[in-house]
């Protein structure tokens, strides 16, 4: 399941010794505790998935450290990129128009019922504040598929939108 | 692996006596300056032990077990809020750093330091909230003017400078002084300051009103950081983005009426009225630099380093806060801090410099001769340029220097009352 690690001890040692400060550090720039755990666990999937080369770094702290700011910049950036795109469709005459994918996908049965509900799952996480686990979490879903889920309807909001 | 072995050899045992605020607001100016990489990491990442260690615990057993069963499974090299359909790690946001705020012959020197470690090639200078003379010149010769401090001033001119001296004591006591317009449109006169304490945020406004307009100034301080900051009506006109003083201000327009408002996630500042857009920007352009607080906060942390503290002079009376500056200039790492006050046309700057090297600043002089005033044991250089009487004076390895274009101000007074407030 996931990828493997291939040394699982250094990657358990360092992320018991890094976890609280990077938990402070993320919470005092966002001020919200639950967004700065999801930060950081991003944080630390990204420096599994390329544990051949960030466990031989020389400062694997400070890595960690750069590399939850650019998370926590990329969580900033794209939540208010997402807001005022969420913005645009509910000012936006033709909002049901939206809401309906145009790709004949198999497994979209119920393709308007489908773009609903992934509105309401990017308001959720972009207009409440909650975290990508949380969203998934409510649904029954895992975070990957909601991140999947949220990149598809923005994609298409954003193709729509910008059609006269 | 235990903590990186140079942090072994520097001090950081005075943040300990640092409050929780205080040691959070460093971490979030550490997070704000470009890449971060002005700040000293070993200071962040001692700081942030601190913090762990303050507010923990936080059970990383159980955070582990999340990141195994939730995080890990769906982990594929791109950051969960990496929404783009491009692929690759979150690079680091290459936001480019603020215009150098050039002063007199050491604007040059400054300038000069920064390239030459540009050259060096790896290493970055960070400066950041500055102008160029050539704005301030630009902007003193637009249309609107500062209100006057004349004596000989018709008395509603009078009238509104102490309501706006009342207003800017109010603001003071809110916090929210330095957000606020240090002057308004010529023709509009100032109301009351109304404030208002909701769930979530203090707001106060003021409506400056003119023959037949009005215009209002609102800033909201938000308790917490919140996407909930209500929602603008406007036309389809489209969204003009306006940048002045390190703030983006976005213009919005609904029929006769213009709103520009920022937002930082702790202020959001707003105007709108019946102004044309000129009008709107010379509002903005009046509104200071936001950062006045994060740099004394870093100043005084790098002062506290070589056990120093910060010492202020006593501003005159009418001189309102403009801008300031912050820069952290390699190889040696040395800080400069800087605030320029201004009242009219005029302008007031204190600022330091700690060296961890040899000096390297200069001064633009006339001909005219440099007085060594001694007081307090230490020599401060005065001497003139044109009009501009200029201070310099060292402690230890840090070099102060401030300079006054109001020949009304008695520099020597303004050096006294730096060591009035020790």
């Amino acid at each position: 399941m996931g990828n493997s690690i291939p040394d699982e001890g250094p990657i358990t040692t360092l992320y018991q010794e890094m976890y609280g400060r990077m938990i402070a550090y993320a919470s005092s720039v966002l001020g919200d505790r639950s967004l700065a755990e999801e930060a950081v666990q991003d944080t630390f999937c990204i420096f599994c998935v390329k544990a051949e080369t960030t466990l031989r770094h020389e400062n694997p702290q400070g890595w960690l450290m750069r590399t939850l700011q650019n998370v926590m910049r990329n969580m900033q950036r794209h939540r208010a990129a997402a807001s005022r795109l969420i913005m645009q469709s509910l000012q936006t005459e033709r909002l049901e128009e939206l809401l309906v994918y145009d790709e004949e996908d198999v497994e979209l049965l119920y393709g308007d019922l489908a773009a609903h509900a992934d509105f309401q799952l990017l308001k959720r996480v972009v207009l409440d504040g909650c975290t990508m686990l949380e969203a998934a979490q409510e649904r029954g879903i895992t975070v990957e598929a909601c991140k999947k889920r949220i990149q598809r309807l923005r994609a298409h909001l954003k193709r729509k939108l910008s059609d006269p | 692996m235990s903590v990186p072995e140079q942090s072994k050899k520097r001090d950081y045992s005075h943040y300990d006596r640092m409050s929780t605020a205080e040691l959070e607001q460093i971490l979030r100016l550490d997070f704000q300056t470009s890449d971060g990489q002005a700040s000293d990491p070993d200071a962040i990442f001692y700081i942030a032990g601190l913090l762990a260690n303050r507010n923990g615990p936080f059970e990383p057993d159980a955070a582990w077990e999340r990141f195994q069963t939730q995080y890990r499974p769906c982990a594929d090299g791109r950051s969960l809020y990496d929404w783009d359909d491009s692929g690759g790690a979150p690079a680091a946001e290459q936001t480019p750093p603020g215009s150098v705020r050039p002063r007199h012959g050491r604007q040059l020197a400054v300038l000069a330091v920064v390239l030459a470690a540009l050259l060096l090639g790896g290493m970055a200078a960070w400066p950041s909230g500055a102008d160029i003379p050539g704005q301030f010149a630009q902007w003193a010769d637009e249309t609107f003017r500062f209100v006057s401090a004349d004596a000989g001033a018709a008395s509603s001119s009078s009238t509104d400078e102490k309501a706006l001296r009342r207003l800017r004591s109010q603001l003071r006591e809110l916090g929210m002084e330095d957000r606020f317009p240090i002057s308004y449109l010529e023709g509009f006169h100032p109301g009351k300051l109304n404030v208002s304490t909701l769930n979530d945020r203090v707001s106060a406004d003021v409506t400056f009103s003119g023959a037949y307009r009005s215009y209002t100034v609102w800033i909201d301080h938000f308790i917490q950081p919140t996407d909930n900051t209500g929602t603008f009506e406007k036309d389809d006109t489209p969204v003009e983005a306006y940048e002045h003083n390190d703030q983006t201000f976005y213009i919005l327009s609904n029929e006769d009426t213009l709103t520009a408002t920022t937002y930082n996630g702790e202020f959001m500042v707003t105007v709108a009225g019946a102004l044309t857009r000129e009008e709107l920007k010379t509002v903005l352009n009046a509104i200071p630099s936001p950062n006045f607080a994060q740099y004394r906060v870093q100043i005084q942390a790098d002062l506290a380093q070589v056990g120093q503290s910060l010492y202020f002079p006593q501003i005159p009376e009418g001189f309102f806060p403009y801008s300031c500056s912050y820069f952290v200039i390699p190889p040696n790492f040395d800080a400069d801090w800087s605030e320029s006050y201004i009242r009219g046309e005029e302008y007031l700057t204190f600022g330091l410099t700690i060296y961890h090297g040899s000096p390297w600043a200069h001064y633009s002089k006339d001909d005219g001769p440099v007085e060594e005033y001694v007081y307090q044991g230490i020599t401060h250089y005065i001497f003139g340029n044109e009009g501009t009487a200029t201070a310099v004076w060292m402690v230890e390895d840090t070099e102060y220097y401030m300079w006054v274009t109001d020949a009304t101000v008695d520099i020597k007074q303004l050096l006294r009352s730096i060591y009035a407030s020790e």
